[in-house]
């Protein structure tokens, strides 16, 4: 088995039915993948019906980059910050993409790029940012403010 | 594109605890908090340790906000005190709100009572660690009723709680087999019968703190030391005058893993039991307090010096006897101290020489202490080129704060 496993390949159907050929390789980069291929269930096309075509081909383009071995350290962390230069929403499709297909390095970064997009940020610019409704009242947020004071490390 | 989009919509509870994970700052995890009330709601959850300064009302609002709480800190000190300060009705909302607690501080909460405690063993049947140090109106009543509440305990300090009696320890070893750590400084109503009672059902004691309980002999040590030989490593007997050599033989017979005792004043205490301690455990013993020990003199301290070897931190103040010779047979072997800590203040007989010995043989000493000793001075160690590591501060007449090692 081993033998043939670098020259399998992969098939994928996303949400809008475009599909997409992968080696074994890069597919096995998400472990949800990986696990449908131990199982034997990876013959046919695999379809994803929560991933659009526009995203999967983002998430396939990362793995293909990462089991590629002739990039080097830092092209990868060039590749990996130019990535996640996206609108919101792509960025949340890459993020339940990633955490739909289990692929770690790549879910990691999506949270950390949305958690370093509230750092430092005040409560209302984080809403006008992830276009939240404050459904606090003004005396609701006060007592949290006033909670917040007498909490502490 | 920016904004049309609710993020709350998209996400999952799980994929916004994972972004709340990543702010690494209290300041940004408030923010997160004050966004909405699903934000909040993560927030709250997910804060595990808790600090309060806070009345009834508030300490309400918190239960209910951040209802999983593991540790919560209400200790008080001088600098930051309150008035009332923690009260009974405060740890009745604590029993019903803070279900998951398992850390509960309360230092200097010297308003606290039994009735408060009644509720803490009623609520939280979780609690594994309780610190009432300096909560002097406890009793064993209220203290009884943790110990068969919170059966899981695991470490409990009741320093200067002097109410209490031997009757607590029985509860203590009736319900609570997992006790490691107990802190007794000062519960001066503690007698061997008690001790005895305690270690018959907590056989896993690692720390136990009896200082300045000086009702407290040989027979009650003698008892701990064989219940819980395997586990016991810390033992503080400070001014338990009542100890003798009969404790320190059961120690070395019984508790291979003993890292720190501290024997300071049990005037008792001869050299031939030391030794036996010394060979005994020679591997583990790291911190050894016994200033005001009479009668030791230089045969039991050449044996501890050469022979345990992580030995640490050391006290033989006022141990009138000791001369050089003790570090004299240091000077022929092939042997490095690791001692970071040396007292011997108030001992006559020792002087640069014997200094001079042991500083070829340890590099990395830290503080020695050589008040009122008057052959030991800046003068005399400066004449006899003495050459202390670099790091080492040396107390020849002052008050340079003092390590922690052997408190």
């Amino acid at each position: 088995m081993s033998s043939s496993k670098s020259n399998k390949i992969v098939k994928l159907e996303s949400s809008d039915n475009k599909t997409f050929e992968v080696e074994e390789a890069v597919a096995v980069q998400s472990e949800t993948l990986k696990n449908m291929v131990d199982d034997g269930c990876a013959n046919d096309t695999i379809p994803l019906p929560n991933v659009n075509g526009k995203i999967l081909e983002m998430v396939l383009g990362w793995c293909k980059k990462h089991v590629d071995e002739t990039v080097t350290g830092d092209e990868l962390n060039k590749y990996e910050a130019d990535f996640l230069d996206l609108d919101q929403a792509d960025l949340y499709g890459l993020l339940m993409a990633a955490n739909f297909l289990n692929v770690k390095g790549l879910l990691d970064r999506v949270l950390q790029r949305v958690a370093d997009m509230i750092k430092g940020k005040k409560p209302e610019e984080i809403r006008r940012i992830f276009n939240i409704k404050n459904d606090f009242t003004p005396e609701e947020e006060e007592e949290i403010r006033l909670e917040n004071a007498w909490a502490f490390d | 594109m920016a904004g049309s989009v609710c993020i709350n919509e998209i996400l999952t509870d799980d994929e916004l605890r994972a972004i709340l994970g990543r702010l690494g700052s209290e300041k940004d995890k408030e923010a997160f908090g004050l966004v909405c009330k699903k934000w909040l709601y993560l927030q709250s959850t997910e804060r595990k340790r808790l600090a309060a300064r806070a009345g009834p009302h508030m300490l309400r609002r918190m239960a209910a906000r951040f209802s999983r709480a593991v540790e919560l800190d209400l200790s008080q000190s001088a600098s930051r005190s309150f008035y009332p300060g923690v009260t009974d009705s405060d740890l009745c909302v604590i029993a019903d709100g803070f279900r998951c607690l398992r850390v509960l501080y309360l230092q200097d909460c010297k308003g606290i009572t039994d009735a408060g405690m009644v509720e803490i063993g009623r609520g939280l049947s979780s609690l594994q660690c309780l610190d009432v140090t300096y909560c002097r109106k406890l009793t064993d009543k209220g203290l009884s009723a943790v110990a068969e509440g919170c059966c899981d305990l695991r470490s409990l300090r009741l320093v200067s709680c002097r109410l209490i009696t031997d009757k607590l320890l029985h509860a203590l070893s009736k319900n609570c087999h997992n006790l490691e750590e107990l802190g007794l400084q000062g519960c001066a109503n503690i007698t061997d019968s008690g001790l005895t009672d305690l270690v018959s059902g907590c056989q896993r004691i690692k720390f136990l703190d009896i200082n300045k309980c000086n009702n407290v002999g040989d027979s009650g040590v003698s008892s701990v030391a064989e219940a819980c030989s395997s586990s016991l490593k810390t033992l503080k007997l400070l001014d338990c005058y009542r100890i003798g050599d009969a404790s320190i033989l059961s120690l070395a017979r019984f508790c291979r893993n003993l890292e720190t005792l501290i024997v300071g004043g049990c005037r008792d205490i001869s050299d031939e039991s030391l030794k036996s301690l010394a060979a005994a455990c020679k591997n583990s013993l790291k911190n050894l307090r016994m200033d005001w020990c009479l009668n030791v003199s230089d045969s039991s301290l050449s044996c501890i010096l050469s022979q345990c070897t992580n030995l640490e931190a050391l006290d033989i103040g006022c141990c009138e006897e000791v001369t050089d010779a003790a570090f004299e047979g240091l000077g022929t072997r092939e042997i490095e101290l690791s001692l970071k800590v040396l007292k011997v203040s108030n001992c006559p007989k020792i002087t640069v020489a014997g200094v001079g010995v042991l500083l070829d043989k340890c590099n990395s000493l830290e503080y020695l202490d050589v008040r009122s000793c008057p052959h030991i001075t800046k003068a005399d160690c400066d004449g006899a080129g003495l050459q202390f590591p670099a790091c080492c501060k040396v107390n020849f007449a002052g008050s340079l704060s003092e390590p922690d090692a052997l408190l």
